[in-house]
């Protein structure tokens, strides 16, 4: 089968949740079912700006074929402005405000759906419900358009275009039943065919030895909470750090706290807490197989693929409570605790860091879940499935 | 495997745990007050439009309506 994905930007180098999973998605079913699959997107790299960065035109990534377009605008510098009064209130909004909330942010670029609907794929595969491409492509795609909206429960998704856009959709996958939930109370259950898939991952298991992380941040034998992603207030971070330098003044001790990843917003320093920057696979594995606990801070996430990886190398979590797509997995496999403030946090690490046997518990838990629902070769079967489904489906009716 | 952990039985003995601190005064109300202003500050900032959510804050809301009020009355305007 052929099919196509149509995304905002694309790229080894974009690693945003949506776009880094679509490229997953592609390579894998590339890889592992054989199909062709074509990417429609811009030249951007940079998801605030939109700007042009890649050269217009074809090539090839990992098997997937990628043809870039320039875009028309980018995130236009009135956007801010027009979304902060438009959003206090986005289900009174009007039709045409909404269209142009999605102008002003952008990327407006006509010519990347264009040439997806005029091509020969069975499907479109639009990603994610938010922007442009999405928006004014579903529509035009017709019976081919699927849709990974990857939708959090904020704002935008009441502006009035996006009821239109779900329901033009001829198939939907979501990332957990929390957002599929989501999705059924804004636009109803009369939604067309609907899978909940999530992401897979690579479980190795040999592993790397968890040595090569602890040497690489001189932590020595010193238990260690690890939370990785980009540092920034909405992520979490700045909040995880003040969390962890209070629960030190008052269990003071050897603990340590590891965050890794890019640096937007560095919480406060501290001395026991790490900061190095964005490590490597190797380091990153080694790290979550040597910590104590893996802490996913973060407030807004669909999916939290960094939650799925910490349990694939066996380690517990403690989850941000707030966050529905982070508690609906901790539940679901037990595997996690979730905290919802000070008090809380405080509490699950106490229960944490002196019961072994829970920690045990919950690791064989997080692994046992990841390799049920989010392996890859069972993820791209039923991926695959649901997918050869929407197109006889569509072709049938 | 066996169910040795039922993860949501643990999350309630948590809570217990905490209403007892509380009770106890082992956890300061000031400071699980301070404390969670981070937390509540933190989850009204997305990497979507910064303004979203924040914006839906009744305080911001009561303050800019009380500010917009007061520059109409003065008669000043906001220079940027």
């Amino acid at each position: 089968m052929k099919i196509a994905y149509v995304v905002p930007r694309y790229g080894l180098e974009v690693l945003g949740g949506a776009e880094h999973a679509c490229r997953m998605l592609a390579e894998r079913l590339v890889a592992m079912a054989g199909w062709q699959v074509e990417i429609f997107t811009t030249c951007a790299t940079d998801a605030v700006s939109w700007a042009d960065t890649y050269p217009s035109g074809t090539s090839v990534i990992n098997g997937v074929t990628v043809h870039r377009f320039k875009s028309v605008s980018g995130r236009d510098p009135l956007f801010h402005d027009f979304a902060s009064r438009l959003l206090i209130a986005p289900e009174r909004a009007s039709v045409q405000e909404a269209e142009r909330f999605i102008e002003l942010q952008g990327p407006v670029c006509p010519d990347a759906i264009e040439a997806a609907v005029g091509g020969d794929s069975e499907l479109l595969i639009f990603y994610p419900y938010l922007f442009y491409p999405t928006v004014k492509g579903v529509p035009a795609a017709g019976r081919r358009a699927v849709m990974h909206p990857a939708a959090h429960d904020e704002p935008a998704l009441r502006l009035p275009v996006f009821a239109a856009v779900f329901h033009a959709a001829e198939g939907l996958v979501f990332q957990t039943m929390g957002e599929q939930a989501l999705c059924h109370q804004l636009f109803g259950r009369s939604l067309r065919n609907q899978i909940v898939l999530g992401l897979g991952v690579d479980v190795d298991p040999e592993g790397v030895p968890a040595t090569l992380g602890r040497d690489s941040l001189g932590l020595g034998s010193d238990p260690y909470l690890l939370s990785v992603g980009r540092l920034e207030d909405g992520k979490g971070t700045t909040m995880l750090g003040r969390f962890f330098a209070e629960y030190k003044k008052r269990r003071p001790g050897p603990l340590k706290l590891v965050i890794a990843g890019d640096i937007v917003q560095a919480p406060p320093e501290h001395g026991d807490v790490l900061i190095p920057g964005p490590v490597s696979d190797d380091v990153k594995r080694a790290l979550l197989a040597g910590c104590t606990a893996f802490v996913q801070p973060s407030f807004f996430e669909a999916f939290s693929l960094a939650l799925i990886e910490a349990w694939s190398a066996g380690a517990p979590a403690v989850v941000n409570g707030r966050c529905n797509a982070l508690t609906e997995h901790s539940k679901l496999s037990g595997a996690g605790l979730w905290f919802s403030g000070y008090a809380t946090f405080e509490a699950v690490l106490d229960r944490l860091l002196g019961d072994a046997k829970l920690r045990n518990y919950m690791g064989q838990c997080g692994r046992a879940y990841v390799s049920t629902h989010y392996t890859w070769p069972a993820l791209i079967d039923r991926y695959r499935l649901f997918l050869g489904d929407v197109a006889r489906h569509k072709n049938s009716r | 495997m066996n169910p040795e952990f039922d993860i949501e039985l643990v999350r309630e003995q948590i809570d217990a745990e905490v209403r007892r601190k509380r009770a106890s005064g082992e956890l300061p109300e000031a400071l699980e007050r301070e404390l969670d202003r981070d937390f509540g500050r933190a989850s009204v900032t997305s990497d979507q439009p910064e303004t979203t959510d924040r914006n839906r804050d009744p305080v911001r809301l009561v303050k800019r309506a009380a500010g917009k009020a007061i520059r109409r009355l003065t008669g000043f305007r906001k220079t940027r």
